[in-house]
């Protein structure tokens, strides 16, 4: 890719949030519009806000990274990723709004009455958004280093420390201005190029992909290795080489690579010729990832799949509900019904963008397939326009496509950090204001700024899923409990919030640690919304049902607030305020 | 109309002072107190209605998310349509890429008309009409 276009692209994007951000800050005075920007965002501004705070770096770029490795299966995370807002929509939306709590905490406090369970889920909120603003980070150093060549984890810190700055000194006014700008952003930067990369596909007398577990070079392929790799290779394949082999050095020239594993050093340039059957990475046995989520269908892979796409959908569907930065946005709506259209329009927005990314997903496993061999298949968006279209229009689709992905972990990982500083601040640090806001705003972005470093590459969708996952099995139930059943007690939603989201975040992090990397234990860890979420439920009802004496004196009170229309605050017409 | 006896809705945030475990306000104060949560001692069976009437919409509506969608995994896996086959059929790609998004859509919207009507009802005859 042509690096000076990229540069710019990203460039662009990031000073037009910071100038975006600086234009919020000038109309955000009060801490209230520090924090929900004084709740004065129509329906329509908050959905394009919410869709641009949710379309994260994992609906960029990895949907369309898993679906070029895997294949239709991974068509389940967009639908999640959607459906989750219906879930939240009929259960969550207007009660939520109604209960007038800035954060999940706060719910948890205004609704039990109690501090211990705002305490806990302080905790969680916090686990959730440093969860998801990993993969964050990582998508961010892996467009800056296909980019620039810079170390992935630079491009993790730039990102870092522009939404340090874009969030400490705005606030959630400014940020609603970037969410709405950058989802549109987003979606221009998939529409465009993918009208342009399904021409190129039909000048190309439009091929279909194969999804077996031996994808093949549809085009004569320059493959450009950066880190030691071993191969393994199953038909003996002709390739042209500068670099080394099996420890070897060659330059340019052309080599046999026989059946069997081999050896291909850092910065080794491979072209492979047309037809031929790329060659997959060995797993190594010292990777700190469980690499094997970016494999094409392994045998093991597909008898647990079944299990895999309903531990998916489940964590999804049930998890979007508990996300700190998309609850925060609900804050902002005038009053329960704006929250309630806000979502429907959000429902509209996401499926938009969610009909264009499978096709970068097909269009990878064609084009793109050497992905699979370096395992960078997150970057299959992004060098796509280069490799179906190249030259000067390729490479300015390229920059806009780079410009989106910016877009993505950049509002994503705005939003996230605004919330967890919120918590941090409010919870975790002495509430004094907005000085401590700012503190908080650096603990929450340096916390997985430092992770994103340390820990080896996960795809970042199912990255994300994880926090999906804890996210469901802790704040679906007790949201879902705490606006639908009056029966509920603090010790209950405790024992629930800890049971479920702790099972699910023990089970998270082993899986990031890399404990067991593969077979049935690997598939439960990985995917622990199947049986976690049951647990917080049934935990939040049992212990409930136990400590019966111990429901919150205003409870029908808090209940009256949540599911009762607002009284019309501003003159409307009609007898509606009698 | 119900909602007159409602306490105003406030913003509640952590703050270290709250002893009695009511949300406090918050820290510009730009609103006014809440009402002692005394002034609804029972259940309302009005909110009680609507609770149940919102829970049902709720549910009708996830079961019209959840049983297709739910069952669509196993019937992909068990019709020899997916499963592993090199080629996945386009009638896949379009079950899974295209289809689910307007669904989820109309599901929306139908739950929103839905909710506001019950709320609607609710308020005792007087219909807020929106435009």
């Amino acid at each position: 890719m042509n690096q000076t276009y990229g540069i710019v692209g990203v460039t662009a994007v990031i000073l037009a949030t910071v100038l975006v951000g600086a234009l919020g800050l000038r109309v955000s005075r009060t801490t209230s519009d520090f924090y929900v920007a004084s709740r004065t965002v129509a329906p329509h501004l908050n959905a394009f806000a919410v869709s641009g705070e949710y379309l994260s770096a994992a609906s960029f770029l990895g949907v369309a990274g898993l679906v070029l490795a895997q294949g239709a299966d991974m068509l389940w995370l967009p639908i999640g990723y959607t459906a989750g807002f219906l879930v939240l929509l009929l259960f969550v939306a207007a009660p939520l709004r109604r209960s007038g709590a800035y954060t999940l905490p706060d719910f948890a406090e205004a609704r039990l009455e109690s501090r211990a369970v705002r305490r806990v889920a302080g905790v969680l909120v916090v686990g959730i958004g440093w969860l998801y603003l990993l993969p964050q980070l990582r998508g961010a150093g892996l467009t800056l280093r296909l980019l620039t060549g810079a170390p992935g984890w630079l491009g993790g810190l730039v990102v870092a420390a522009v939404v340090t700055v874009a969030v400490a000194a705005g606030g959630m006014r400014s940020v609603t201005f970037v969410q709405a700008f950058q989802y549109w952003l987003k979606l221009t930067a998939l529409l465009v190029p993918v009208v342009f990369l399904l021409l190129a596909w039909r000048a190309d007398h439009a091929p279909a992909p194969a999804w077996d577990d031996r994808p093949v070079f549809h085009r004569a392929t320059e493959v450009r290795v950066d880190r030691p790799l071993t191969l393994t290779v199953r038909e003996p394949v002709r390739v042209t080489v500068s670099g080394t082999v099996d420890g070897r050095p060659a330059h340019g020239t052309s080599l046999r690579l026989g059946e069997g594993r081999h050896r291909i050093g850092a910065d080794t340039t491979v072209r492979f010729p047309a037809g031929a059957h790329v060659p997959l990475p060995d797993r190594a046995p010292d990777r700190t990832a469980p690499s094997s989520w970016a494999e094409p269908l392994s045998p093991d892979r597909e008898r647990h799949s079944l299990y895999a796409t309903y531990g998916r959908i489940l964590a999804t569907f049930l998890g979007t509900m508990g996300l700190p930065h998309v609850v925060v946005r609900f804050y902002t709506n005038p009053d329960g019904r704006a929250a309630r259209r806000t979502t429907v329009s959000v429902l509209g927005l996401l499926g938009a963008f969610y009909l264009l990314v499978p096709l970068y997903g097909v269009l990878g496993r064609l084009y793109a397939p050497d992905l699979l061999l370096t395992g960078d298949t997150d970057a299959a968006v992004l060098v796509l326009p280069q490799r179906l279209i190249g030259g000067v229009a390729g490479d300015l689709l390229g920059a806009l496509v780079a410009g989106g992905a910016c877009a993505a972990f950049l509002s994503t990982a705005c939003g996230l950090t605004m919330s967890v500083a919120g918590v941090l601040g409010q919870d975790v640090l002495p509430g004094l204001g907005i000085r401590h806001f700012r503190l908080a705003t650096l603990a929450a972005i340096a916390v997985p700024a430092a992770a994103a470093a340390v820990v080896g590459d996960l795809p970042v969708a199912d990255a994300v899923g994880l926090a999906f996952a804890v996210s469901a099995s802790s704040f679906c139930p007790l949201l879902v409990l705490g606006i639908w059943w009056r029966g509920l007690t603090p010790p209950g939603a405790t024992a629930g919030l800890l049971l479920g989201g702790g099972s699910a975040l023990t089970a998270v992090t082993a899986t990031i640690a890399g404990g067991a990397r593969s077979g049935r234990l690997h598939t439960l860890l990985a995917w622990p919304a199947v049986w976690s979420v049951p647990v917080g439920f049934a935990a939040m009802v049992l212990i409930s049902l136990a400590t019966r004496d111990r429901v919150p004196p205003g409870t029908a009170t808090t209940m009256a607030r949540l599911h009762l229309p607002e009284p019309t605050p501003t003159p409307r017409p009609g007898p509606a305020t009698t | 109309m119900g909602a007159e006896s409602v306490p105003r809705r406030e913003v509640v945030t952590g703050r270290e002072e709250t002893v009695t475990g009511r949300p406090p306000r918050p820290f510009g104060g730009t609103t006014a107190a809440r009402p002692e949560p005394s002034s609804h001692p029972r259940p309302d069976p009005r909110l009680r209605r609507l609770m149940r009437r919102q829970l049902r919409a709720a549910l009708i509506a996830t079961a019209l998310l959840a049983l297709p969608l739910g069952l669509l995994p196993v019937l992909l896996r068990t019709l020899p349509l997916a499963g592993a086959a090199p080629r996945v059929p386009p009638a896949v790609w379009l079950l899974l890429g295209v289809a689910p998004y307007p669904a989820l859509l109309a599901i929306g919207a139908w739950y929103v008309r839905r909710a506001e009507r019950n709320e609607t009802d609710t308020a005792a005859g007087a219909p807020a009409e929106r435009p």
